[in-house]
């Protein structure tokens, strides 16, 4: 799962925060062209901010072609916006991604790696 | 006790009965049923928090029921009080009470939950209404409005039997396609808790409990103000206002299917869309 964050003790304004982070998935192709992010009252709700800050990101992703606005049926990733993943990001994505679930299952870090080298020994 | 006594006592009664029903506290077993429903585990940490929140839920559900039960039990009081009045309140609008109580209950019950995320993280994913349930139930909550408009004007323009009681039918399916609307929204722009952690899942099966007792019950309102719209005709006419009726039937079957037996997973819905 691919998610955003706002860390309250940045000197970098929330938006800017939102912005660079929706950014960094759309060019390393984490998220493909076509895909709905959440509304602005959604994302604004789920980090405790308001709807215009969440929608001046959103507009900024917009100038930048990053993302495409329609109206009722919410925002988009721009095609040809999504980078293709450098191997790297896609591998570094895949492990955050094992490492998410491994938390939803109440596992540490530690433990998430501990079962990783054990599957990787069988 | 006389006749006319108990049916001004019945209906309290069920009243009673229903709201017992929604205010004894969950057991264990209703939980376990409720994780494999919704195929979602709840944290050892967060049963309180879920506990509460399913029981506070049934708690607003139940009590507009029983007060739409009480409601509908109008006839048979003031038959008691003054019988030359009691058919003024014979219609289906004091009739299905409960039905309007049942689909507020499910609204409201949604509409109120005050959540915060627990941490300042969101998932770049949009939660949309048909992540939690079947959008198909949604759509013959919709299509229901324009269906029972035309069957109420075709009652109106027939006079036939209660002729206005086919616009009670209309009040019923577009208070069930609103409140399906704003409930579901309510369901979907609710704050998630914590998309990374391990109540994320609980989180999305909390909404599709709230949206599978939401569109049970609009489906019940709307099959409902069908069946009050429909026109009384004698003979073979009779045929499709009898239809309705048992269409009726089938959705409060449905509905309780919905509440309490329909499995649904998130996480299957948004692979699958």
């Amino acid at each position: 799962m691919i998610t955003v964050s706002v860390d309250d003790t940045s000197p970098v304004p929330p938006f800017e925060q939102v912005r660079a982070q929706i950014a960094r998935v759309i060019t390393t192709g984490a998220v493909p062209a076509g895909a709905r992010l959440p509304t602005v009252r959604q994302l604004a709700h789920d980090l405790g901010l308001a709807p215009n800050t969440v929608a001046r990101a959103y507009r900024a992703l917009e100038e930048a072609d990053l993302v495409e606005t329609r109206g009722r049926r919410g925002t988009i990733v721009a095609s040809g916006a999504a980078g293709t993943p450098a191997p790297d990001d896609a591998l570094r994505a895949a492990a955050r991604d094992y490492l998410d679930a491994a938390a939803r299952l109440g596992a540490s870090a530690d433990e998430a790696l501990a079962a990783l080298r054990a599957a990787a020994t069988t | 006790m006389n006749g006319d006594v108990a049916m001004a006592v019945l209906p309290v009664l069920v009243a009673l009965v229903v709201l017992w029903r929604g205010l004894r506290p969950l057991r264990d077993v209703d939980l376990a049923r409720w994780q494999a429903r919704f195929d979602a585990t709840i944290p050892d940490s967060d049963v309180g928090f879920v506990t509460r929140r399913l029981q506070r839920s049934r708690r607003v559900r139940s009590t507009l029921v029983a007060a739409g039960l009480a409601i509908g039990g109008l006839p048979a009081y003031m038959n008691l009080i003054d019988p030359a009045r009691s058919a003024e309140f014979a219609n289906s609008l004091v009739g299905s009470a409960w039905l309007f109580g049942a689909a507020a209950g499910a609204v409201i019950a949604e509409v109120v939950v005050d959540q915060r995320p627990r941490r300042r993280i969101a998932a770049l994913l949009e939660r949309r209404p048909e992540d939690y349930v079947d959008a198909r139930l949604v759509r013959v909550v919709m299509l229901a409005v324009p269906v029972v408009v035309a069957l109420a004007v075709i009652s109106t323009s027939m006079r036939s039997f209660d002729w206005w009681e086919a616009w009670v039918g209309v009040v019923a399916a577009v208070v069930a396609a609103g409140g399906v609307h704003v409930g579901l929204h309510a369901i979907a722009d609710r704050p998630a808790l914590d998309p990374a952690g391990p109540v994320g899942e609980v989180d999305d099966a909390l909404r599709a409990d709230g949206a599978h007792h939401l569109v049970g019950a609009a489906l019940a309102l709307a099959a409902t103000g069908a069946d009050a719209a429909a026109p009384s005709l004698d003979g073979a006419g009779a045929i499709p206002a009898l239809l309705l009726t048992v269409v009726a039937l089938l959705a409060y079957v449905w509905w309780w299917l919905l509440a309490r037996d329909v499995r649904w997973s998130v996480r299957r819905a948004r692979a699958t869309a």
